[in-house]
């Protein structure tokens, strides 16, 4: 309201100095006849009507007047005082400002600025920027400024007149004239050396606070990975036992997460350990015992005990103080479960050597240094402590002291492996036994044994004894009756010889003069003559027959085996063959299976086969169509009384025989046909059955009247 | 010359009768000289004892000889007639009645020429002497007649 009071003021002002003024004017000017008075219209001024008309307008007209004065006083006090301002903040800014005009020249500059330049007034005031700067940064600045734009540097400056270095940063702006042109700018310049510097100063500081957070920060990774990689479980606590970090590996053992325990106390100790690990916590973390190391057992999240190996101590922060516990848990469940089964082993091995019946000792340079209970009985000791110590050769019999000597220098020195070998022995009580060992070299608590095993064979020697010399009894006797019988043999072949030969001559004169008589005395003899001798020749050559037949068999029981494997086909074909010889213009069917073959005598079995199939020609005489076959039968024949082996037969189509008289076949000289019917000495069959039980076969016979026979015969 | 000489060394009389008889009704001729004894035989062949004397020039161009005799064995006589140079290449046919392998294995062994069994039938008994004498004394080719050899 300071306006109000004024106008107020001024009107009062105003209205007494129209008062006042009036009064003067009437006094002065509007007296009749002046020339005041010839200026005003004919109007009455006299009256207080227009006196106060005239005042008022004067009134108004000098408030007016005054006002304007007054604005103008005040404005040119405002403008004063602002100018005052101005150059109060002018000169005594802290940052430099200086005037130029539309050349770039400094026109005014603040002390500021000179100090900035590090140059004087003088030198500054007059001096062209546009034309004198050298650094084309400010030059372009100004330049911009100058041109209606703002200018605007930052950066390392040298001052031209002052030759002073800073680091400044400069705005230029433009100042219009009244015509809107450029008329010059003023320049604001900050030294921000010092700021620039500590700008600097801060970003490096930044930069080294940030490596060095990086750093650390890395030099954590590498920390926590270190822990981490680790194989056995890390547990790290604080001094109030809370859990601060655990490993991965701890993880993997026992199951928690690091957030699921991080902070809290860690229940992972069975009941039965709490006790000791309270007391080996108390000694580690309060006391700063030395690092612990004992074997415990732990539980896993999932209940499972584990046998762990735990080392524990106590770390130290950065100033020395306690700052928690280190726990280190090795996993040994695996190497206890290893250490169990080593004892278990060790105890079976251990029991092996005690309870093993065979002896066994270790001997150190020639020393026994450990004996199982077997090898203590065998020597005669009563425990086998008793012979501990004692030197091996005490109990080696003396005719074997250098042999047993060499023997063992050999084992040592060349490594030799002995077998089981025979030796004499001789107990603690003098008496001798026969034992069989082997020794070996082996190293024993780290130095170079030899262990002997070895097993009391004296019973068994005995016995061996015994036994050889039954046998050998044996095989006396077995000599004497090889020896009687290869006499009885050779008796057999004499007597055989003999009959062969002796037997044959005087049937040969029978035969002979016989038929010299019948054909020297053909016309003197009548038939019942011729008769006569033709049935005494008959007799002498069956005789022959009979004895070649028993000399055969008798070579047959006589005959060594020689076994072979024989072609029976072949053989049977051979046979037939010969057959066919003796009557060439017979026509016989004849059916042979091939690739038959048996273990025998070739001779014997040629002789069978002789017999059978000679039968079998025989008794075929008289077919128009004979057939004569020779095979094996398909089924191995068990019911047919073949035990299992192949079973061959011959069978022919002939005469065949009664089975009634089945059981006299194979009887010496017992015939089924008479003579008249078939020739032959029924001594046949016999030899063929005693070639087949020799053998080990077994032969039989089928056959029919009139129908034909099969012969069955196994080997 | 005379015949060509076959020497028949047998003991059995009726067996010598009846090879006679075959040997004679042949159609082949020869001389027939018989011992009864190995020994005779020997004596014969190289001209000692009885036949002491005997141009041993003159030798049998066959011996059928039998292996049981008495004295001197038939395989005796035949190693005998083997060793002497006068009467290592003469034939010499085993005539026996035996059929023991080893006579037949020894009598070739010690360098028989044949070896044939005696059949007791005589119808046969004449047909193996026939071929005998007609193989031997005609077929055959002897070897040559040398004095020492």
């Amino acid at each position: 309201m300071r306006v109000g009071h004024k106008v107020v003021g001024l009107s009062v002002a105003f209205f007494v100095t129209a008062c006042v003024v009036d009064a003067a004017l009437n006094s002065l000017f509007f007296r009749p006849g002046s020339f005041w008075d010839s200026l005003v219209l004919d109007v009455p001024i006299h009256s207080i009507y227009t006196r106060s008309l005239v005042t008022a307008f004067f009134l108004v007209f000098g408030i007016i007047i005054a006002k304007a004065l007054s604005k103008q006083s005040l404005a040119e006090q405002a403008l004063k005082r602002s100018e005052e301002k101005y150059r109060r903040i002018f000169e005594n800014s802290p940052i430099g400002i200086l005037h130029f005009d539309s050349n770039g020249v400094i026109t005014d500059c603040n002390s500021f600025f000179v100090g900035l330049m590090g140059s004087s007034r003088e030198k500054l005031i007059g001096f062209n920027m546009v034309k004198q700067i050298h650094n084309s940064g400010v030059r372009s600045a100004v330049e911009s400024a100058l041109s209606g734009n703002l200018g605007h540097f930052e950066g390392d400056y040298l001052s031209v007149t002052g030759g002073r270095a800073s680091y400044s940063k400069a705005d230029f702006a433009f100042l219009l004239a009244e015509d809107g042109t450029v008329s010059g700018g003023v320049g604001i310049v900050e030294d921000a050396t010092v700021r620039k510097r500590t700008e600097d100063t801060l970003r490096e500081s930044e930069e080294r606070y940030r490596n060095l957070y990086e750093e650390s920060a890395k030099a954590q990774e590498i920390y926590r990975s270190l822990i981490d990689s680790c194989p056995d479980a890390i547990v790290i606590y604080d001094m109030e036992g809370r859990v601060k970090y655990v490993s991965d590996s701890f993880v993997r053992t026992f199951g928690w997460t690091l957030d699921e325990v991080q902070g809290k106390t860690l229940d992972y100790v069975p009941e039965e350990e709490k006790e000791a690990t309270a007391e080996r916590v108390r000694n580690v973390v309060h006391n700063g015992g030395l690092p612990s190391l004992f074997e415990t057992k732990r539980l896993a999240k999932d209940g499972i005990i584990v046998e762990v190996r735990i080392a524990a101590s106590r770390f130290l922060d950065h100033e020395g103080k306690p700052a928690g516990m280190l726990v280190i848990l090795s996993d040994i469940t695996e190497r206890k479960r290893d250490e169990k089964a080593l004892i278990e082993s060790e105890e079976r091995y251990r029991k092996l050597v005690e309870y093993l019946p065979d002896a066994m000792g270790v001997h150190i340079d020639g020393k026994i240094v450990f004996i199982n209970p077997a090898a203590a009985e065998a020597l005669g000791a009563e425990h086998p402590v008793d012979l501990i110590g004692k030197p091996i050769l005490d109990f080696v019999h003396p005719n074997g002291l250098q042999n047993v000597t060499r023997w063992i220098d050999g084992i040592i020195n060349e490594g030799a492996i002995s077998r089981m070998t025979e030796q004499k022995l001789i107990r603690l009580d003098g008496q001798v036994i026969d034992v069989e060992m082997a020794t070996i070299p082996f190293p024993y608590y780290g130095r170079q044994a030899l262990m002997s095993v070895g097993r009391d064979v004296s019973e068994r020697k005995k016995a061996e004894q015994a036994v050889k010399t039954i046998q050998e009894e044996l095989e006396r006797r077995v000599i004497d009756r090889t020896a009687q019988l290869q006499a009885a043999n050779k008796e057999l072949e004499a007597f055989a010889y003999s009959v062969s030969h002796d037997l044959r001559a005087p049937l040969r004169s029978i035969d002979g003069f016989s038929q010299v008589l019948l054909e020297d005395y053909a016309d003197v003899l009548d038939e019942q003559g011729k008769d006569h001798l033709n049935r005494v020749r008959r007799a002498s050559r069956t005789m022959a027959q009979l004895i070649d037949d028993l000399l055969v068999l008798s070579r047959v029981t006589r005959r060594e085996m020689q076994r072979e494997t024989v072609d029976l086909s072949e053989l049977a074909l051979k046979v037939s063959k010969e057959l066919q010889k003796t009557e060439p213009d017979r026509c016989v069917e004849l059916i042979i299976e091939p690739g038959l073959a048996a273990e025998g005598d070739k001779r014997l079995l040629g002789l069978m086969l002789q017999n059978l199939l000679g039968n079998a020609w025989k008794f075929t005489g008289v077919r128009e169509h004979p057939r004569i076959e020779f095979g094996m039968l398909d089924e191995s024949g068990d019911d047919l009384g073949g035990n299992g082996k192949p079973v061959y037969f011959v069978r022919d189509n002939g005469a065949g025989f009664e089975m009634a008289y089945v059981h006299k076949l194979f009887a010496p000289f017992q015939r089924l046909h008479r003579p008249s019917e078939f020739p032959g000495t029924g001594v046949g069959l016999a030899t063929a059955q005693r070639i087949v039980l020799r053998h080990g076969g077994r032969i039989w016979g089928e056959g029919t009247v009139d129908g034909g026979a099969t012969f069955y015969f196994t080997l | 010359m005379g015949n060509r000489i076959i020497l028949l060394v047998e003991d059995n009389p009726d067996d010598e009768a009846l090879t006679l008889r075959s040997l004679n009704n042949s159609n082949v001729v020869n001389e027939i000289v018989t011992t009864r004894d190995g020994a005779e035989a020997l004596a014969y062949l190289f001209g000692t004892g009885d036949y002491a004397g005997r141009d041993t020039r003159i030798m049998p161009e066959l011996v059928l000889l039998d292996l049981k005799l008495p004295k001197v064995d038939g395989l005796d006589v035949l190693r005998q007639i083997r060793d002497d140079g006068r009467t290592k290449l003469l034939p010499v046919v085993i005539l026996t009645s035996s059929d023991e392998e080893q006579d037949l294995v020894e009598s070739y062994q010690l360098g028989a020429n044949s070896y044939v069994r005696k059949p007791v039938d005589f119808k046969q008994f004449a047909e193996a002497v026939r071929q005998l004498q007609l193989y031997w004394m005609v077929l055959n080719q002897p070897p040559p007649k040398r004095r020492e050899l």
